[in-house]
C-alpha cells in the first residue's frame, strides 16, 4: 500500500508528535533502499526542516547530524583529519554519488563500512523518543518511534585509522570489512559481515605502540567472536576466515608507530 | 496535493498524491528525459539535479521536492534548433551515447561536476558518472566526454573527431582512374579543388582514393535527440484513456493452480480487466524471436494453469493507474498445489519431477527426463582420434546464469488504431518476429497488427523475444483501451530472460608436436522453465567451441534440460561466451601442461585464411549447415597489437608479479583468442528501402533494429558512401512493420553484415537510377565512368549535376519517376571476426579478491564502418563480460527464489571502479561484407572471462573452472593449493 500522508514538521516537538502516529516513519534513507521505500509507511515524516544535517566539533568531540548526507561526510575536511579519514572513506564507499546525496548517516548505521568505522571510533548515538538518550553504537537499538538525532565521538586527530575490506568489485558492498583505530592508549578493531552484529574488540596500549602480540590477540578475539551466517555472497566459513584476515590487515597497517596513516583498500581508477 | 518547486528555472506546480515518487510526478508532467530503470535508486537513470546535486528520483517522494530547485536535461538546450549545450556536444563528439537511455542523467552529473570543478581529473569524472549505471559503453567514452566538455567550457580548442576512411582500392579492388582532365595540383587524398578557368569557376572533384563516410567516426545519427532527452523511447508517450498493466507472478517454483479467485481484484474501482489462463485462448508457442518456423520446443502459452518457476506468469491486470493495478494484483487469490521442483540439470535428468507434461507441447525431445532438445555433430572419428593422440586432456567447465540487465526494462504500449488495427509499440529487438508470432496468440491476422520499435534503451539479446507483448495486447483486446505494461527491475530478473548456464565437458587429443588432433565437446545446458532459444544457443556453443582451431576430428553433443528456474534466452554472444570460456581455459591448460607457450600453441593451431570451418557444415540450426571458408583473418596481428598494449612481456618478469608494498598481492596477465560469426548463415535476412527526395536527400527505411548499438548510423554511412552524399543527407528510420521492409532484427551480430549488405545493394540500385537520370541530363551515351560524390553526379569529362537537380528532374520535369529501390540480403557466409583479449589482474591471496586492472581487446572486424561506434561496442562488451566474470550472478535459495533481484545485489560495475579499457581495431577486408565489414557486436563478450581466469592462474597459480570468480571461490582454490 502506498503512503497516504506526508508531513514536514517544523520542529522537534512536532516531529516527535508526528512520529507517534501509528504507521508513521521518518524519511531517513541509507545506502540500500528497499524496492518500495515507502511501502511500510502510512505517514512519511520529512525531517528536513529540523536542523539535523551538520558536522561540527566542540569540547566534547565531533557531532554529525542524523540527516547529514553521506556525501557531505565523504567530502568533509574536518572528518578527513579524524583517525586517518576512515569515516569519509567509508561514506564514499557506501553508495554511488547520487545515492550519497540522499542517504544519510542516520539511515546508514548498520551499513558494514560505516558501522565498523563508527564502532572503532567508539561513536555514541543520540536519539529521542519520550526523552533523549545517549547510547554507544555498539549497544544501540532503535526503539519504536524513536528518532536518531546525531552520532558523536571523541576527536581523534592524533589517532591512526585503517579500513580493510573484501568485495566482489572494488566498490561493491563489503562481504566482510574491518576498521581499526589506534589512539595513544587504545587499539580498537571492529568487523562487520562475520556475525549478526558487528564485532568490536579493543586492547590497551602504551604510547601509540601496538605490539605484535597485542595485535595477534586482538585478531584472535575477533575470530573467536565471529559466528557468521552464510549467504549467497559468501559462506560462514569464509566470513569467519576473513574476519581474522581483515582485522589483522587493518591493525597491521597501524602497528608501527611511525606509520599511523590510513591503509587504503584497493581502488581502481 | 500540490507541490511548488523550481523546475528548470521556472516555478512550477506538480499535482501528486502523497505517495508519488518524484520520478512518477515528473514523467506525468511530461519531463520525459527522466527515465525509469529501477525502484531502488541504484541505476540512476531517473536522476535530476536537486538543488544542484545529482540524485535519483525513484526513491524520493514528489513532496520532498517542495520549495526545491530541480533541473533536468530539458533545460540545457531547448527548442528545435540543432544547437546543443557544450556538454551535450562533447557527449556526441566523444561517442559517449549508445542507447541514450542513461545519457540525460550522465549529462546532468557532468553539469553538476563542472559547475564545481572546471578542470576535473579522470577520477572526479568517474565519480560523477558513478551516479548512473551504463550497460552499453563501459564508461570509457563518457569519461572522455566529461573531460572534453570541461575543456570546451574552459574555452579551450578541442581537437575535432575525424580521421579514418578506407582505401578505395580495398573497396573496389582497383584505384579509381583519374578523369581525362586533371587539375594542375592534384591532391594526394581526394578533396575538392576549385580551378579558375577563363570565364567562370568549374568545380572539379578529384576521384577519391579514400572513402568519404565509411570508415569515419561519424557522430551517431540519433545522438542529438538522445542528448536532449527527447521523448523517443517506448514509454515516452501518453495516449488518451491509457491503462496501466501489472503482472502477478508465481511465488512457487513449481505448482498447479487449483483455483484462482479474481473477484476482489475485478471489483476494485479503476480496474478494467483481470486475465488468467481461464480468459485467454490456449495457443502453444515458443517466445524466442526467431525466424519461421520457430525452432522447437514449443512449450509456452500466454497464461497457464501451471507455473514452472518463481516469477512465472499467473495473471495480468489493467487499471487506471499503476498503483491501482498493483493493488489489484495483490487482491488476486490463488490456491496453488505446490509440486516438487528441480534446480539443476542433473536432478532434472532423473525425471522424478516432470516440468512439461502438457500434451499440447510440440517437439519436446524427452519430457519425461526434462530434456527440451538435443543436437549432435561429428567430423572425423573422435574415439579413434583420441585413442591415437599422444596426450589426452579431460576438463569440465561451468558457466553461470547472468542477466542482460538493459537499463530500460521491457516495456510495451498496445492500442487499437483508427482502422481497428492493433498497434504494438514495443522495446523489442525483433519487431517483425513479434508481429508474426503474436498473431496466432491473439487470433488476429498479421495484417491487422503493426509493431513499432522506437529507440531502445539497450537489449543485449534480452529483447530478442516476444516476451510481454502478448499480455499487454490481450488487455487491449479485453478493454478496448490503450494499455501500457512495463516490468519492474525485480521482474526483469525473475521474469525476463538470461544467459543459459552450461556445463561444458571437453576431451582434447594433442600430438607431441603440439597439433590438436581431437576435440570432443559435451554441453549440458540449463534452459530453465521453458526451451526458448535453447537449441540455437546450445548449437552456437558447439559451433564456437569447435571453430577457432584446426582439428581433424570433432564431436559436439548438446543436451538442453528444463529446471524450475527463470528461463534463459538470447544474451549477447549467444552460446559463444560459454564455449570460449571453456575452450580458452582448456587451451591454456594444455599448453602449460605440455610446457608450450600458450600464445604460440594457440596461433600454431588457429584457423587461417583459406581454411574451412568444418564444424559449421556439420552443425546447422538443427539441420545441415553451409560450407564456411575463411576469407579474412588477422588473429596473429590482433595478438601482436594486443600484447604490445597490455605489456605482455611483463608476464615473464617475476619482479613485476609481486608488490613489496602489498605482500598479499600477486599480479598476472592472461589472454584468450576469440572467433565469432557474422549472422546465421543462410537464415538471417535484412532488407532496406531507399527513396530520393526533392532536395537530393534520401529516406533510408530499414527493418534492422538499432537498440543503441549505432546500427542506424552504420547503415546510413553505407548508404551515404554509395550515394556520394554526406551522412546528414541520409534520413534513417527503423523500424515499423508498416513502413520498413523485413529484417530478422538485432540478432546474432548480423546488422552490419546482413542489413548493411541490403543497404549497400539498395543504394547501388538507387545509384544506378541516379546515373541513368544524370546521363539523360548531361546528354551522355553511357553511364560508364560516371561517379557520385559531394552530392553531385560527375561525368568522365568533369561536368556534373547535383543530386537535387537529379531529384527535381526525375520527380517533376521529364519521364517522371520516383528514384527508389528496395533490396534484400542474405548470406551463406558467416565470416568470423577475430579478436585477442588480454587481461591484467591483481589477486589478493588472503581474501581471494580479483581486481582487474586493465582489459585490452584487439579485434579484426574487417572494415569498421564507424571506428568510434565499433570501439564503443568493444569497450561496452568488455565491461559486461567483466561483470559476468567477477560479480554478476543469478543466485537462488533452496526454494528457487532468486536472491539477486536488484542492481546492488546483482552488481554491475560502476564508472568509478572500472579497469582501464583499450579497444584496438585491426582492419582486414572481408570480401563478402559491405565495404569489407564483419561483425563486432558480440565478440567482445567472448574472451574476457577466460583471459581473466588465465590471468588469475598466472598470478596465483589457481585454476578456476566455474564462473564467476568470486573472492570465496578463488580463496578456496588458494586454500587447496
Amino acid at each position: 500500500m502506498p503512503i497516504r500522508h506526508y508531513q514536514r514538521p517544523k520542529d522537534l516537538a512536532a516531529a516527535q508528535a508526528a512520529l507517534r502516529q501509528p504507521g508513521a516513519a521518518p524519511l531517513m534513507l541509507g545506502p540500500r533502499i528497499p524496492a518500495e521505500p515507502f511501502a511500510a509507511m502510512d505517514t512519511a515524516v520529512d525531517l528536513r526542516l529540523l536542523d539535523l544535517a551538520y558536522i561540527r566539533e566542540d569540547g566534547e568531540g565531533i557531532h554529525i547530524g542524523a540527516l547529514t548526507p553521506l556525501q557531505d561526510i565523504a567530502e568533509s575536511s574536518q572528518l578527513e583529519s579524524q583517525a586517518g579519514g576512515i569515516l569519509p572513506e567509508a561514506a564514499g564507499l557506501a553508495a554511488h554519488l547520487g545515492l550519497r546525496h540522499l542517504a544519510t548517516l542516520g539511515g546508514s548505521l548498520s551499513w558494514p563500512d560505516i558501522a565498523v568505522v563508527l564502532l572503532a571510533l567508539e561513536a555514541v548515538v543520540v536519539a529521542v523518543s519520550a526523552q533523549k538518550r545517549e547510547t554507544p553504537l555498539a549497544d544501540f537499538q532503535a526503539a519504536e518511534g524513536e528518532l536518531i538525532l546525531e552520532v558523536k565521538f571523541s576527536a581523534q586527530t592524533g589517532a591512526g585509522g585503517a579500513l580493510a575490506r573484501v568485495a566482489r568489485t572494488p566498490r561493491d558492498e563489503a562481504i566482510v570489512c574491518a576498521a581499526a583505530v589506534v589512539t595513544k592508549d587504545t587499539a580498537r578493531v571492529a568487523v562487520a559481515g562475520a556475525s549478526p552484529q558487528s564485532i568490536v574488540r579493543s586492547s590497551p596500549i602504551t604510547r601509540n605502540q601496538l605490539t605484535n602480540n597485542q595485535l595477534l590477540s586482538l585478531v584472535d578475539a575477533i575470530t573467536s567472536a565471529a559466528h557468521p551466517a552464510g549467504d549467497y555472497r559468501a559462506s560462514a566459513e569464509y566470513r569467519k576466515a576473513m574476519a581474522g584476515v581483515l582485522a589483522r590487515r587493518a591493525l597491521s597497517s597501524l602497528s608501527s608507530s611511525s606509520s599511523l596513516s590510513s591503509f587504503s583498500p584497493e581502488r581502481s581508477t | 496535493m500540490i507541490i511548488h518547486l523550481t523546475l528548470n528555472g521556472t516555478s512550477a506546480q506538480l499535482d501528486c498524491a502523497p505517495g508519488d515518487t518524484l520520478l512518477a510526478a515528473l514523467r506525468r508532467a511530461h519531463v520525459w528525459s527522466v527515465k525509469h530503470g529501477c525502484e531502488t535508486g541504484e541505476c540512476g537513470a531517473c536522476s535530476v539535479l536537486l538543488d544542484g546535486k545529482i540524485a535519483p528520483t525513484c526513491v524520493l517522494l514528489a513532496a520532498q521536492a517542495e520549495g526545491r530547485n530541480v533541473v533536468t536535461v530539458e533545460s540545457l538546450a531547448s527548442g528545435h534548433a540543432e544547437r546543443v549545450h557544450p556538454i551535450q556536444q562533447a557527449f556526441i563528439d566523444a561517442g559517449a551515447v549508445q542507447c541514450g537511455y542513461c545519457t540525460p542523467a550522465m549529462i546532468l552529473a557532468t553539469k553538476a561536476l563542472l559547475e564545481k570543478e572546471n578542470n576535473p581529473t579522470e577520477a572526479q569524472a568517474r565519480e560523477a558518472l558513478s551516479a548512473t549505471l551504463c550497460r552499453c559503453t563501459g564508461y570509457k567514452k563518457p569519461v572522455e566526454a566529461v573531460l572534453r566538455a570541461a575543456a570546451l567550457l574552459r574555452g579551450e580548442i578541442v581537437p575535432p573527431v575525424k580521421g579514418g576512411g578506407i582505401p578505395f582500392e580495398a573497396v573496389f579492388g582497383f584505384p579509381r582512374e583519374l578523369p581525362p582532365e586533371t587539375p594542375e595540383t592534384p591532391a594526394s587524398h581526394g578533396g575538392t579543388i576549385t580551378k579558375h578557368l577563363i570565364a567562370f569557376p568549374i568545380t572539379i572533384t578529384q576521384p577519391q582514393q579514400q572513402t568519404d563516410v565509411v570508415g569515419h567516426p561519424e557522430p551517431k545519427v540519433d545522438a542529438v535527440k538522445l542528448v536532449k532527452g527527447r521523448p523517443v523511447f517506448t514509454d515516452d508517450i501518453e495516449l488518451p484513456g491509457m491503462l496501466h498493466a501489472a503482472l502477478l507472478t508465481s511465488p512457487h517454483a513449481h505448482a498447479r493452480i487449483r483455483n484462482i479467485d479474481v473477484s476482489q481484484a475485478r471489483a476494485l474501482p479503476g480496474v478494467h480487466a483481470v486475465l488468467t489462463y481461464q480468459d485467454v485462448p490456449r495457443v502453444i508457442y515458443a517466445s524466442g524471436g526467431q525466424s519461421y518456423p520457430n525452432p522447437p520446443p514449443w512449450d509456452q502459452v500466454s497464461l497457464d494453469a501451471k507455473v514452472r518457476h518463481v516469477g512465472d506468469r499467473v495473471a495480468v491486470v489493467a487499471a487506471e493507474t499503476p498503483e491501482i493495478a498493483r493493488e489489484a494484483v495483490n487482491l488476486i487469490e490463488v490456491d496453488y498445489e505446490v509440486l516438487p521442483a528441480v534446480f539443476n540439470t542433473e536432478d532434472a535428468l532423473r525425471g522424478d519431477v516432470v516440468i512439461h507434461e502438457e500434451p499440447d507441447a510440440v517437439k519436446i525431445h524427452d519430457p519425461k527426463r526434462n530434456v527440451a532438445i538435443t543436437n549432435h555433430a561429428e567430423h572425423g572419428d573422435i574415439e579413434k582420434a583420441l585413442a591415437e593422440s599422444d596426450h589426452v586432456f579431460e576438463r569440465t567447465y561451468h558457466v553461470h546464469q547472468v542477466q542482460q540487465a538493459s537499463i530500460e526494462p521491457h516495456v510495451v504500449v498496445t492500442y487499437w488504431d483508427e482502422d481497428d488495427r492493433l498497434v504494438i509499440r514495443s522495446s523489442t529487438q525483433v519487431p517483425f518476429h513479434v508481429r508474426r508470432m503474436i498473431a496466432p496468440l491473439l487470433g488476429l491476422p498479421v495484417k491487422r497488427i503493426r509493431v513499432i520499435k522506437p529507440r531502445i534503451g539497450g537489449g543485449f539479446g534480452g529483447k530478442q523475444e516476444m516476451l510481454i507483448e502478448d499480455l499487454c495486447a490481450h488487455l487491449t483486446l479485453a478493454t478496448g483501451r490503450p494499455v501500457r505494461f512495463e516490468y519492474t527491475r525485480e521482474q526483469e530478473f525473475t521474469s525476463a530472460r538470461s544467459r543459459h548456464p552450461q556445463k561444458i565437458a571437453y576431451r582434447a587429443g594433442v600430438m607431441n608436436d603440439g597439433a590438436l588432433h581431437a576435440l570432443d565437446m559435451h554441453v549440458l545446458e540449463d534452459t530453465g522453465a521453458y526451451g526458448t532459444h535453447a537449441l540455437t544457443v546450445g548449437t552456437v556453443s558447439g559451433l564456437r567451441g569447435l571453430s577457432t582451431y584446426r582439428c581433424p576430428n570433432l564431436r559436439f553433443v548438446l543436451e538442453a534440460v528444463y529446471t524450475n528456474k527463470p528461463t534463459p534466452g538470447a544474451f549477447r554472444g549467444y552460446g559463444a561466451p560459454q564455449a570460449l570460456f571453456a575452450l580458452e581455459c582448456l587451451m591454456e591448460e594444455i599448453a602449460l601442461e605440455l610446457n608450450l607457450d600458450p600464445v604460440e600453441f594457440r596461433l600454431k593451431n588457429a584457423v587461417r585464411v583459406g581454411d574451412e570451418v568444418v564444424i559449421a557444415r556439420a552443425l546447422g540450426e538443427g539441420k545441415e549447415g553451409f560450407e564456411q571458408i575463411i576469407q579474412s583473418c588477422a588473429l596473429p596481428e590482433c595478438v601482436e597489437q594486443g600484447s604490445a598494449a597490455i605489456g605482455w612481456d611483463r608476464q615473464a618478469d617475476p619482479r613485476w608479479r609481486f608488490d613489496p608494498e602489498r605482500p598479499h598481492i600477486r599480479r598476472g596477465l592472461g589472454m584468450a583468442a576469440c572467433m565469432h560469426g557474422s549472422a546465421i548463415a543462410g537464415l538471417d535476412m535484412g532488407a532496406a528501402s531507399i527513396k530520393m527526395n526533392d532536395d537530393g536527400s534520401f529516406n533510408l527505411l530499414v527493418g534492422a533494429t538499432d537498440i543503441g548499438t549505432g546500427s542506424d548510423t552504420v547503415l546510413a554511412q553505407i548508404a551515404a558512401e554509395t550515394l556520394g552524399c554526406p551522412l546528414s543527407d541520409i534520413l534513417p528510420y527503423s523500424s515499423d512493420t508498416d513502413f520498413t521492409p523485413f529484417d530478422t532484427g538485432a540478432y546474432a551480430s548480423s546488422t552490419t553484415y546482413i542489413s548493411g549488405g541490403a543497404v549497400m545493394r539498395a543504394a547501388a540500385r538507387v545509384r544506378e537510377q541516379i546515373l541513368e537520370r544524370a546521363k539523360l541530363m548531361l546528354n551522355l551515351e553511357t553511364v560508364e565512368g560516371m561517379y557520385l560524390r559531394d552530392r553531385r553526379v560527375f561525368a568522365p569529362d568533369g561536368r556534373s549535376v547535383s543530386l537535387a537537380e537529379v531529384a527535381l528532374h526525375s520527380l517533376h520535369t521529364f519521364d517522371q519517376q520516383q528514384i527508389m529501390a528496395t533490396a534484400s540480403h542474405m548470406s551463406y557466409h558467416s565470416p568470423p571476426p577475430f579478436g585477442a583479449q588480454f587481461a591484467e589482474v591483481e589477486v589478493d591471496t588472503e581474501t581471494g579478491q580479483v581486481t582487474v586492472k586493465k582489459l585490452v581487446m584487439a579485434v579484426d572486424c574487417g572494415t569498421a564502418i564507424n571506428p568510434q561506434t565499433a570501439a564503443g561496442q568493444i569497450e561496452g562488451g568488455m565491461a559486461q563480460a567483466l561483470g559476468y566474470t567477477v560479480s554478476e550472478e543469478m543466485v537462488y535459495d533452496d526454494a528457487g527464489r532468486l536472491l539477486t533481484t536488484r542492481f546492488g545485489d546483482y552488481r554491475i560495475f560502476q564508472a568509478d571502479e572500472m579497469p582501464e579499457l583499450e579497444a584496438i581495431l585491426v582492419p582486414t577486408y572481408e570480401p563478402s561484407g559491405p565495404f569489407g565489414a564483419k561483425a563486432v557486436a558480440e565478440i567482445p563478450m567472448d574472451g574476457v572471462a577466460p583471459a581473466i581466469a588465465n590471468a588469475v592462474h598466472h598470478a596465483a597459480g589457481v585454476r578456476i573452472r566455474d564462473l564467476p570468480l568470486t573472492p570465496e571461490k578463488v580463496w578456496r582454490a588458494l586454500q587447496r593449493r
